[in-house]
Formats: structure tokens, sequence, C-alpha cells
């Protein structure tokens, strides 16, 4: 039954996915209701319940969402709303990381979808190059270069926007 | 600001990384997406049937809205879809697949959210309507020839709204995404004819891409005076589709006006207010359960041995288990080895917690469910042989039985692995197919009484009746009084009545049972002999807030236990 797949997501993978919402619209209260929008469409999805691997399938999703939430801009970029962990830093030196985090974000938004998600999963999620591939329905090395790619891709990004910024 | 190497932006995303939602913004997001979820599939029928329709339209009118030329054709066939879209009164269409008996006919007005439907089997008229504004849901079928009436919940009904209202949202999403379609016009018969062919699409892309495969050709029919759609024909994996849309009446008044017969039965099975706020209540027990640290359960059949067993239930912040161990008997009466069984701990059937702990360290459960916050894991030992059988193992990253997670919650509540839910009822019900009632009993003063009726499918065209009472103490946080449970299907008819004769409070005042016994009637038909088997079966409960065990507790069982030596 669906239904059983879609609390099986929820109660194996809910917290992961919420911890994950959470890092891309840091925003706790976005993040619990983007939890919601995501069960309501994974409830909804006729693809899912059909997927191989419909935790990979969750994840996939959520990124989406999350970056839909951010491309509508409706996000806060003065108020983060969560204590990013960079130990052993000043106040200052932290709000200037978070600020670059943001930063970050902004421009993975603008990466295309298989960037975007391959990004997310090897940075953000941190999980290996092997299980990117199995979440992208690629091989790792496929993964590994995909990956390579979208860090680069950011960086260049994050450069262009620094001269536009500093142009007068 | 800085510019940043790569090397930083990895860094910042490891700092990123650490960033978790609290545990209380965990257990609140995870409570409200469960409960919408439930209730999203309370109303399964609705949905898919409902879905598939309005699906159908969206499609239909995403056929139109797929032109990328400038050419003529194009523009009058957008306009045609513009036209359909922007109408807001009555629209009805009927939907048949060539060479197939059953047909359906919805009918919906986005501009007063009442949505109808009508599935025509050989088997006779299914039909339902959600009247939106009302939160009503109103269900026929043939078969039983009884229309019931239930409820809808406010996020169906805002969903479902949404669906009608946001078409065009759809159909321009859907443009964005679908280049390549060409499309021809004609005339034909006093209408526009429009001939679409869409580009090869690939089923795997299309999952991907979170949506529908497109079909191979469409032809669609618009009124040249009126630029409504008239009907629509879809080719979708050799089987050819057609869709007929009329406009305006009849309009849906009733469930009468789907060809529901007056004389049939009507039930309410809507719950009133005060049965609201009491299931809200006992879902927030539930959710909320012990908190964290160790329960042990004992269960003692008086008469029988061989049924003798123990559970164990531990949470500790991300981590939890629930399983079940055999105990006493090493043999069943027909002579099958009990091997796994466990001797009877010292304190039976109360052992102390040490006692209860140690005692099972490395006893292999007959089931069970773990997980250490990142994985979960559950399984079966073979009580013969002591090897571990259908061992699961979800999230993590080296996941390949991904497909069987939801064997594991499956799993958690049919063997009752979940210990707040074995206390408090779980009686949310929407939908048609389910009623609850408060009942009182002179004889209980002062105790709440729920009874729910409820059919419960068993496979396919097969269904059983459930009759559910439950006796309550409210004045001790709803702990259970009795509860009755009888299910009657064709395969036969089971009872399950328990009877909480001692309850306990812990240093914090919060209640639970600590003792119960449930008699088990089970009368099953073999061959066509009835007969009935009646067993009793004692059960001790201790709790032990704040308690914790070991971290290899919450490992993968299977890997952590030796199996039996034979």
């Amino acid at each position: 039954m669906k239904v059983n797949l879609v609390l099986g997501i929820l109660e194996e993978h809910g917290t992961g996915l919420q911890a994950l919402l959470l890092r891309l619209t840091l925003r706790p209260d976005v993040a619990e209701d983007l939890m919601q929008e995501l069960f309501v469409k994974l409830s909804q999805s006729r693809a899912f319940a059909q997927a191989i691997d419909p935790g990979a399938y969750a994840r996939r999703m959520a990124i989406n969402l999350a970056f839909d939430w951010r491309r509508a801009g409706r996000r806060h970029t003065q108020d983060l709303g969560v204590d990013l962990v960079f130990s052993g830093r000043s106040p200052g030196e932290i709000v200037a990381e978070a600020e670059e985090v943001e930063r970050i974000l902004e421009v993975v938004e603008q990466l295309g979808d298989l960037a975007r998600q391959a990004f997310t999963l090897r940075y953000i999620e941190q999980e290996g190059y092997e299980r990117v591939g199995q979440i992208l329905g690629k091989t790792a090395h496929q993964a590994r270069g995909l990956c390579h790619m979208a860090v680069q891709q950011v960086r260049e990004r994050l450069a262009e926007r620094q001269v536009t910024h500093e142009r007068p | 600001m800085r510019d940043l190497s790569e090397r930083d932006i990895v860094h910042l995303m490891k700092g990123l990384a650490k960033v978790q939602p609290s545990s209380e913004e965990v257990v609140r997001a995870r409570a409200t997406a469960r409960r919408t979820i439930m209730r999203r599939y309370a109303m399964q029928w609705r949905m898919v049937s409902g879905i598939a329709a309005a699906a159908f339209l969206a499609i239909t009118v995403m056929v139109i809205n797929f032109i990328q030329q400038p050419a003529s054709a194009a523009e009058m066939l957008q306009r045609v879809a513009e036209t359909s879209q922007g109408y807001r009164g009555w629209v009805h269409f009927r939907t048949e697949a060539k060479g197939q008996q059953p047909y359906s006919v919805t009918h919906f007005n986005a501009k007063n959210g009442v949505w109808a439907g009508e599935d025509h089997t050989p088997e006779g008229l299914e039909a339902k309507m959600y009247v939106l504004a009302e939160k009503k849901e109103v269900a026929y079928s043939s078969r039983s020839g009884e229309i019931r009436i239930g409820e809808l919940s406010e996020t169906f009904a805002s969903e479902w709204k949404k669906q009608l209202d946001d078409q065009p949202l759809t159909v321009s999403a859907a443009v964005a995404r679908m280049p390549g379609a060409k499309v021809a016009e004609s005339k034909e018969a006093g209408l526009s004819r429009f001939d679409v062919v869409f580009p090869k699409d690939d089923p795997q892309k299309a999952a991907a891409e979170h949506r529908s495969v497109y079909p191979e050709t469409a032809a669609v029919w618009a009124d040249p005076e009126t630029k409504l759609v008239k009907k629509a024909e879809l080719h979708i994996a050799g089987t050819i589709v057609t869709t007929v849309y009329t406009y305006g009446n009849p309009t849906i008044e009733t469930i009468y006006d789907l060809g529901v017969p007056r004389e049939a039965k009507v039930t309410d099975v809507r719950p009133a207010k005060d049965i609201k706020t009491i299931l809200a209540r006992l879902r927030k027990r539930q959710d909320a359960g012990y908190g964290d640290g160790v329960a042990v359960l004992t269960n003692t059949d008086a008469a029988d041995p061989q049924y003798w067993s123990m559970c164990l239930f531990a949470r500790q912040g991300r981590n939890w288990l629930g399983c079940r161990y055999l105990v006493g008997a090493r043999q069943y009466h027909n002579g099958s080895p009990r091997a796994i069984a466990v001797d009877v701990p010292a304190g039976w059937p109360w052992p102390s917690l040490e006692v209860a702990v140690s005692h099972l360290k490395q006893a292999r459960p007959s089931e069970y469910v773990v997980s250490d916050g990142t994985h979960t894991y559950g399984g079966y030992f073979n009580a013969a042989t002591g090897e571990a059988e259908r061992t699961i193992q979800s999230g993590g990253p080296k996941d390949a039985g991904q497909k069987l997670v939801p064997m594991v919650s499956d799993m958690r509540s049919k063997l009752e692995l979940d210990l707040p839910t074995r206390i408090w009822p779980d009686l949310a019900t929407y939908g048609t197919g389910s009623k609850v009632e408060v009942i009182t009993d002179k004889n209980r003063p002062g105790q709440l009484g729920l009874r729910v009726d409820a059919k419960v499918y068993i496979r396919q065209g097969v269904y059983a009746q459930d009759i559910n009472i439950y006796w309550l103490d409210p004045t001790r946080e709803d702990m259970p009084i009795e509860s009755t449970i009888q299910i009657s299907s064709p395969d036969g008819k089971f009872e399950f009545k328990t009877l909480y004769l001692e309850h306990k409070q812990l240093s914090d005042g919060r209640w639970y049972p600590s003792r119960w016994r449930t008699t088990t009637t089970v009368t099953a038909d073999r061959k066509g002999a009835a007969a009935t088997v009646v067993r009793d079966m004692e059960c001790c409960l201790q709790v032990f807030p704040g308690k914790v065990l070991e971290p290899e507790w919450f490992t993968n069982f299977a890997e952590r236990l030796e199996p039996t030596k034979r």
C-alpha cells in the first residue's frame, strides 16, 4: 500500500529530510512547512510509488521544493533563523560566514537541476559519490564529475557576482 | 566580501551540514506529517479516482497548450485552451478507453467547489461527491445500496479546491517543459479539429521529472464559436482514451443527480465536534508517549506455556527499539522447536529491569524493529534455528534495501511493537468508511466509551467489518479500562477482549496500564467446519522513564547476534 510507503519514508527519512530542508532554507519554520508539502506531494506522486529507490526520490523532491521556495523570493536573507555550526570563531566571523553560506545557496539555486542536486547531496548532505550516483541514477564516476563541475560553477558564479557587486 | 575558493565553499558547506532541526521541531513536523498522510489515505478512493479525472482534464488542456510554433492552428488551439480554462460554470466529461466496458463521468464546478464522480462498472455504480464548502463527502455504492455521508479534512478540502482552481497554472507549467509538439488544424462535422503529435517520451525521464508519460498523439475538437473543447482523444501506450465534454446544465446539487436511487438508505458517519476533540486528545497522547526510557512487557498464557513471551521497548533520543522474545517452553505442542526461547527470568511476570535486560541481551527476538537514528533494521529470528530471516534495512548511505522501507513501519504496527499505540487507540477516521460514536453505560459512570464501526480492506474484493469498543478513564489521562475488538470477515470471526486490571503512576504522576488480560476468541471456518479457539493472555507492563540501554542495543540484531548453536 502506498500509505505504508509514505509512512515508511517519514519514519526512516523524516528527520534527515527535515534537516535537509532546514539547511537549504535556513528557516526552521519554513523547513517544517515544506516537510508537510513534501509529504503531501509524495502522497500524490505516482512516480514516487513506482520508484526503485523511494528514499532517493523523496530527497530529490525535497531539494527541488527547497530551491523552489528560495526562487520564489520568500527567504529573508537578514534573518538566517538557525545557528550555523562554526566552532572556534568570533561572533563577527560567524555572521560573515553565515552570509557567505547564504550567498552560496543563492548561487546553487541558479544551477541546472542535476548540478544543483549533485552539489546539495555531496557538499551539503555530505554523501559519498557512490550514493550521490545512486540517487541521481548515475555511476559514482559520473557523480564525481558532476559534483566537481557543480562546485566549479558555484565558485565561478560567486566570482562573477563579486565583480558585479564591487563594480562602482 | 572575500573571494571564495572551492576549498572555502566545501568548508562552509561542511558547517552547514551540521545544522540539525531541534528534537522538538522534528517531533512536531513528523507528527503533523503523519496525520496529514493518514488523513489523505483515509480518502484514498476519492484521491485516486479524483486525481485521475483531474489529471485527464489537465493533460487534455495540456495537449492544447503544447504548441511552440507560431502557426495559426497553434494560436487557435491556444485560444480554445484559454477559453476552456477560463470557464467557471459546470464542466462535465465522460471518459472511456476503447474496448473497455467501464467508463467514468466527472462533473465539477470550480466556482462553487463541488466535484462529483461516477464510476460505471459491470458491478454497478460507484458515485462520490465532494461539497468543499461544507467539507462534506457523499458516497454511494450500488453493491451496498447505501449512501454514506462523511467528513472531509480541512487539508483535503483546501487541496482539492486548489486542484480545481489551479488548472491554468498546471497547464502553464507544463507548457514550459514540453517543447516540440506539432499541431495541425482541420474542420470536422462543424467543429475545429486539432491533431497534435508529441515528441517521443521516455518513461524514466517522465518519472524523474515527476510527471506522467506524454501521449503519443492527441486530437482535440472544439466549438468554433464558443472555443470550448468538446472532445479529446489521446493515444497512450496503445490505448485510445476518449473524453467528451459538455458545459452548463445539468447542475449537480445532490448525489441523486448522479443517478443514485432516491430510495437508497442514508447513513451520516460524520463525527460530532465532541468526538473530534477526543480523537485529537488521544492522538496527542500517542505522539507524546512516555518519552525517553525503557519498558518491559510480559505475556503469560496461564493455560499454555508455549505462548509465553516478553517485549522490550526503548527510546533514547533518535534511537529506539521494540522487540518480542519467546519465553519458557522450547517446543510447541506440534513438536516444532522453539529454540530461541529464553528461560523464564527471575521475578516473572515482574522481572526487574536489570534482570530483563541482562536476560535478553544475547537472546534472539522472534521479531524486532530497531533504529540507530540513521538506519532502521527490522526482522525475525527463526524460532527453530535461530537464524535471522527477512532482515530489513533502511536509511543510510549503503541502502540497497530502500524499497523495503514500508515493511519496517508496517511491521512495527502489525507486531504491536509501538507501545503508545497499544495503550491509546488510534481512531482517526475520515471519509465514509468508518464511524466513531461516544457510547455510555450506566454501569460505567465517569468512563468514556467509544465505538468504531469500520469496513477494513483485507484483499481484493474482501472486506472485514470491525466493531471496536473502548472504555477509557478521562480522569486518569484516558487510561484504557476495557476494549473489545470484533472482526468479521469471510475468513472467520475474531474477538479480542481486554480487561485492564491495574494501573500505576510514574514518579511524575503519569499513568500507565500495568496489568491486563486479553481473551482471544477465534472462530474460523476450516473445511466447512467452524472451529473456535479461546486463549487468555495476562500482560504485565513496567515503564522505566529515563532509563537507558547500552548503545549496542540500537544496532542491527542480525549482525549483533550469533545464530543459535544447534
